[in-house]
């Protein structure tokens, strides 16, 4: 635990884990909150009845806070140095070599997918989706007070996507990634030199189909199977769309949002299976093809 | 309470208690960051303060002492002195002067503004007599106004003159006065200088103010990019005494450099600190700055001896430098050492292998004792400079067919074979012409121990005679280049019959362990072919040449950046060093198969450094970087310097540093002889001192005993033949000449006539300085009993001609202690004064010409004198 604790307390780790710890709090507060307000008929929000000015009350009370922030700030400046290591050098990059804590996630997805699924689609994949929201949210409910049973399916769906994926792929990133980018336990010494078993398979591997052929050229069986999981996947979609196109959210959202809703929450889901998929099988991708492989 | 407070309509909630909380918090933060900034993070000023302390300490010393040693005596006499001296020049003749001399002055410029004036007014005539005449008139009232201010001008002019004259007169007889003052008050400042100069330095010392010291050097460096960049030392922020007299003995960090001499050379107001010694150069805390806390800084402080590692920095072409001794000899430790061998080092890639051809093998060994070397060398010879490859018996067996199947199908034959020698003859031979300086014969193991290496440079020869047959002796010693082209062993010019004493000694010394305990086969092909895969897999070719081996690359790693390889590089199998570089190179020069393990094998085989040679060869591979400063801070490898250099390396291979000193170093046979006049000479000078042709034909073919060429003819030991080709030949030349700071031109030494006049002056101040007291000056051997003893004996003065340069013998003359050290010529000149007077007027160099001129007479045969046309 020792190595944990000396990771945690390196002083660029510190922000992550006082990230952690408000992340989670802040979660909790506004759960707390929501389990209130549900379980009663008028929100805590809709009981106080005035309004007040921006300026004097919410200023001074930021006022305080920027104090406080600045009190920090201040201390901590004081009394952790800046983590400086050796001068750059690039020909000899420190190992590991970390992106920015913010963008561990996607470093992190970067071990499970090709540089160009993982560096470019996923992330405009994220901020198309983010941009869409506005447009495919067609619930009202929720404004201006914390509720949980009005709009289970997106905060579950944004919980997932930010605490799991985002969140959790960062503290995994800065915790859990050593020397050759390689998952150590938090009782393990960070080894420069530890030797990982290489034995990641294909998909159709697994059920006995080669990628390869002999002459290392692609089987067609492998993709085939590859193809068809991937299409197997997405067609769960238009499954759920055909059982469900009476229910009045189908029909509120319409064929095209529907198939937006559908695309996007399919494609977030598949990335956690495919982290376990090569965590707990060893699977390292899905489909092969001479132009791009999943 | 928060409840409560939440039910107060925010409106009328008071928030004045979380605004003084706040607020105080944000004070104190902000007052902690001032005194942090200020003291906590400021140690060096502490340091500043205890410097001020020590020094203000030590510099009152001196001003005491000063004080103490103050001759207040003559201090007093001085003054009253002074005071009469002014006394006199208030006096009545010099007040008078005075008094006239101001008055001259003044009148002085009144005559000299008329005289101003009135040319003025004659120019301005001269303009309207000159206008009119141009115009066809002539103004005779301007031609008269002209005349009468040039006839004003020369009035004036004659007043000027008496005055000026009268001013000098008088400015004469004041200065008289007034210079007596200047010379009392002179001599005043003198008297004072020391203890001035002492308060001076105090009142520095007190008032220096406390701030941070930084040396930059805006382009030392490059950054990884290739761009400029600066370096900052701050080091001179703590360590304040380091070019301080009075801190010589002072504690750490106040010490003065041990070395002035060579910050005479590399100044640290310029270079600073780090460019040797390293270290964090910016940071102004000792852990920072040292590196011990700053784990990420590349370049640590080098400690102890290891500092002259960054010599090879500015200096990487260089094998020697003058004031390195360490650097030097780690640098020769690697070159004897081999490791040029195996790894590709930069600069020294193009050496000669440093074991002995094997070409021939078969005809000087026997199978059983190349077996036996082959599995353990150090079993037959300890101080070997063969590593131990800890061979298995079987591999052993493999490499030793293998030498024996490619040696048989050498065409060779031995010369020697007659038999017969006189060992009890061949014992003295051995023991006087200076075959020791390499060779060691135990008990007789002197040399070895003043070199005070792990290893010989030539074989160990006590167990000889159970290694090779007489026969091949005689014929090795006769001619060592006829068993072995490229060896270092020089011929000694030994007679048929000497070479067969020598040999008949020689293997009579026998001993060690016991040969032949396992049937060696040699003829099976599969075992033959195992050794030429050991060899090569081993790199044999490395150090020496063996058929069927002629283009083998080296087999190991280059060392060109070693000195950067970082700790995450190297494999420390299962041993319990200290993961760091100085503890695995250590630990690999000691031993060098430590690190293997199971699965990693290890193939450098293992040396018997000791521990000052593991030290130099750690320094050797730290030195070993890619780091180079800017340009102009490297010393400039100039064709003089390489010329240096190539033939530095030349002495290095032939190993004359055994028996001459040679820049310094070596002169190691001076273990074996007690009489210091019968060493061989200190060579450092010779490119000065003798001329080029005779070095080259004595580099030939040395002098022997005995024949009429010979310089000290008394001296048993030999010179031995090189056997050198002219091209070592006119490398070594012009690697003496470069020491000696002397281009190489054509000269023609036989041209030099002396002046008859100086030749007959010279022959006589030869005769009073009595110097064939000690140097014979004629062409028969020295008959015994002449001198006191050989011992007292100098060089032959005939050779003197034809082997010396002429500006040297006067070079020489004047003060032979400065060219050789030690020397017992006597120095005729003290100080450039000549004993005689009357010769020549008492001109000391004069003189040492018209010896010099002599000398060059006496040569034989003596040359005709030729008179000045």
């Amino acid at each position: 635990m020792n190595h944990l604790l000396r990771i945690i307390t390196k002083p660029d780790n510190v922000p992550i884990a006082v990230m952690l710890v408000l992340t989670l709090y802040y979660t909790w507060l506004a759960m707390a909150r929501a389990r209130k307000n549900d379980r009663q008929d008028l929100s805590e929000e809709a009981k106080l009845s005035d309004k007040v000015q921006v300026w004097p009350y919410l200023v001074k009370v930021e006022f305080l806070a920027a104090l406080l922030i600045m009190a920090i700030l201040t201390v901590w400046s004081i009394t952790l140095n800046a983590p400086l290591e050796e001068p750059a050098n690039p020909s000899l990059t420190p190992n590991p070599s970390k992106a920015p804590w913010y963008f561990l996630g996607l470093q992190e997805i970067l071990v499970y997918f090709d540089p160009w699924i993982a560096g470019v689609t996923i992330p405009t994949l994220i901020i198309l989706g983010l941009c869409a929201i506005p447009y495919i949210d067609i619930n009202p409910k929720g404004n201006g007070y914390y509720t949980f049973k009005e709009r289970k399916f997106a905060i579950v769906t944004f919980l997932f996507g930010f605490l799991v994926l985002w969140v959790s792929l960062i503290v995994l990133g800065t915790f859990f990634r050593g020397p050759g980018w390689n998952l150590f336990m938090p009782w393990e010494e960070w080894d420069t030199h530890r030797v990982v078993a290489l034995t990641n398979i294909d998909w159709s591997e697994l059920f006995g189909v080669p990628t390869r052929r002999v002459d290392d050229s692609l089987n067609p069986f492998a993709m085939l199977i590859g193809s068809a999981t991937i299409l197997g996947w997405f067609s769960f979609g238009g499954l759920y769309y055909l059982w469900k196109r009476n229910s009045d959210t189908v029909k509120k959202l319409g064929p095209l949002r529907y198939a937006i809703v559908a695309g996007l929450f399919l494609i977030m889901m598949a990335l956690p299976i495919k982290i376990l998929l090569r965590l707990m099988l060893n699977v390292k991708y899905i489909l092969v093809t001479p132009w791009f492989n999943i | 309470m928060f409840k409560d407070r939440a039910q107060v309509p925010i409106e009328v909630r008071n928030y004045s208690v979380y605004y003084i909380v706040f607020a105080g918090l944000l004070f104190l933060g902000t007052m902690w960051a001032v005194v942090d900034e200020v003291t906590t993070r400021r140690p060096w000023k502490d340091v500043q303060r205890a410097y001020r302390q020590e020094a203000v300490t030590r510099v009152q010393q001196r001003v005491e002492q000063a004080v103490a040693d103050f001759d207040s005596s003559k201090c007093n006499d001085l003054n009253a002195q002074l005071a009469a001296a002014r006394d006199s020049v208030n006096g009545p003749v010099c007040t008078a002067a005075s008094g006239e001399h101001t008055q001259v002055l003044e009148d002085l410029i009144n005559e000299n503004r008329r005289y101003q004036f009135a040319k003025s007014r004659g120019d301005e005539a001269y303009y309207f007599y000159k206008k009119a005449l141009h115009e066809g008139g002539e103004d005779r009232k301007a031609k008269e106004r002209l005349d009468r201010n040039e006839s004003e001008m020369a009035g004036h002019m004659a007043v000027i003159t008496r005055l000026e004259a009268r001013r000098d007169s008088l400015g004469a007889i004041m200065d008289r006065y007034r210079k007596e003052v200047r010379r009392i008050q002179n001599a005043l400042i003198d008297l004072r200088k020391k203890l001035d100069r002492w308060e001076a330095k105090l009142a520095h010392v007190q008032s220096a103010p406390i701030e941070i010291k930084q040396v930059m050097m805006i382009d030392y460096d490059r950054n990884p990019f290739n761009d400029a960049k600066a370096r900052v030392d701050r080091c001179q922020t703590c360590h304040l005494g380091w070019n301080e007299e009075v801190m010589e003995d002072a504690p750490e960090p106040f010490r003065r450099h041990p070395l002035p001499e060579l910050l005479a050379v590399h100044k640290p107001e310029t270079m600073g600190c780090t460019t040797c010694h390293r270290g964090q150069g910016p940071a102004l805390t000792a852990g920072s700055a040292h590196g011990e806390d700053d784990p990420y800084w590349e370049n640590p402080l080098l400690r102890g001896i290891e500092v002259w590692a960054s010599c090879n920095e500015c200096h990487e072409n260089m094998s020697h430098l003058d004031g390195a001794p360490l650097f030097s000899s780690a640098k020769r430790t690697m070159i004897e050492s081999g490791c040029f061998g195996c790894h590709e080092i930069k600069g020294y890639t193009d050496l000669p292998k440093i074991g002995p051809e094997l070409a021939h093998i078969v005809h000087k060994t026997t199978p059983d004792w190349v077996f036996r070397w082959v599995r353990n060398p150090k079993d037959y010879n300890a101080h070997t400079r063969m590593p131990n490859f800890r061979f298995s018996d079987d591999q052993a067996e493999a490499v030793t067919a293998y030498l024996w199947d490619a040696s048989a199908r050498m065409p060779f034959t031995l010369a020697g074979g007659s038999g017969g020698g006189d060992a009890r003859r061949g014992k003295a031979l051995f023991e006087s012409i200076g075959c020791q300086a390499c060779h060691v014969l135990e008990p007789q193991a002197k040399v070895r121990e003043m070199r005070g290496t792990s290893y010989d440079m030539a074989p160990e020869l006590t167990r000889v005679g159970s290694k090779v047959s007489a026969a091949w002796i005689e014929d090795w010693v006769k001619n060592p280049r006829h068993y072995n082209p490229t060896t270092r062993m020089p011929s000694l010019r030994l007679t048929d019959e000497e070479a067969r004493d020598v040999a008949a000694f020689l293997s009579g010394q026998k001993g060690g362990p016991v040969e032949g305990q396992r049937a060696l086969n040699l003829t099976s092909s599969v075992i033959i072919k195992k050794g030429e895969g050991l060899i090569r897999e081993y790199g044999c070719a490395g150090c020496h040449q063996i058929p069927g081996f002629e283009k083998e690359s080296r087999v190991s790693v280059s060392l060109s950046n070693f000195g950067r390889k970082r700790v995450e590089e190297m494999d420390f199998g299962d041993t319990k060093v200290p993961h760091t570089w100085h503890a695995w190179v250590g630990a690999k020069l000691k031993d060098s198969r430590f690190f293997a393990t199971d699965r990693i094998l290890q193939k450098m085989p293992i040396f018997a450094f000791n521990a000052a040679e593991i030290a130099k060869l750690r320094l050797f591979l730290l030195a070993q970087t890619k780091d180079e400063p800017a340009q102009r801070f490297v010393e400039t490898f100039d064709r003089k310097q390489q010329n240096i250099e190539t033939g530095r390396r030349i002495a290095y291979q032939y190993n004359c540093q055994q028996c001459h000193q040679l820049e310094k170093e070596g002169g190691f046979i001076g273990a074996l002889i007690d009489e210091p006049a019968f060493l061989p000479p200190i060579i450092t000078g010779e490119g000065k001192k003798v001329q080029e042709s005779w070095l080259h034909d004595f580099l030939k073919s040395p002098s022997t005993a005995g024949k009429p060429n010979s310089v000290r003819p008394w001296i048993g030991t030999r010179m031995p033949t090189f056997s050198l080709t002219d091209e070592e030949i006119s490398k070594l030349t012009k690697y003496f000449l470069g020491l000696g700071n002397q281009e190489l031109e054509m000269r023609d030494y036989r041209s030099f006539q002396p002046d008859p006049e100086l030749l007959r002056v010279g022959k006589s101040i030869f005769t009073d300085f009595q110097c064939l007291k000690c140097h014979p000056a004629s062409v028969a051997p020295p008959k015994p009993g002449a001198a006191a003893s050989t011992s007292d004996l100098a060089p032959n003065l005939t050779k003197a001609r034809d082997r010396l340069k002429p500006e040297w013998i006067v070079e020489w003359l004047a003060d032979p202690n400065k060219l050789q050290e030690g020397t017992r010529m006597p120095t005729f000149f003290p100080d450039g004064q000549s004993p005689l007077p009357d010769v020549l007027g008492g001109d000391a160099r004069k003189q040492m010409t018209a010896i010099r001129d002599y000398l060059i007479s006496i040569g034989e045969p003596v040359r005709p004198v030729v008179s000045a046309r």
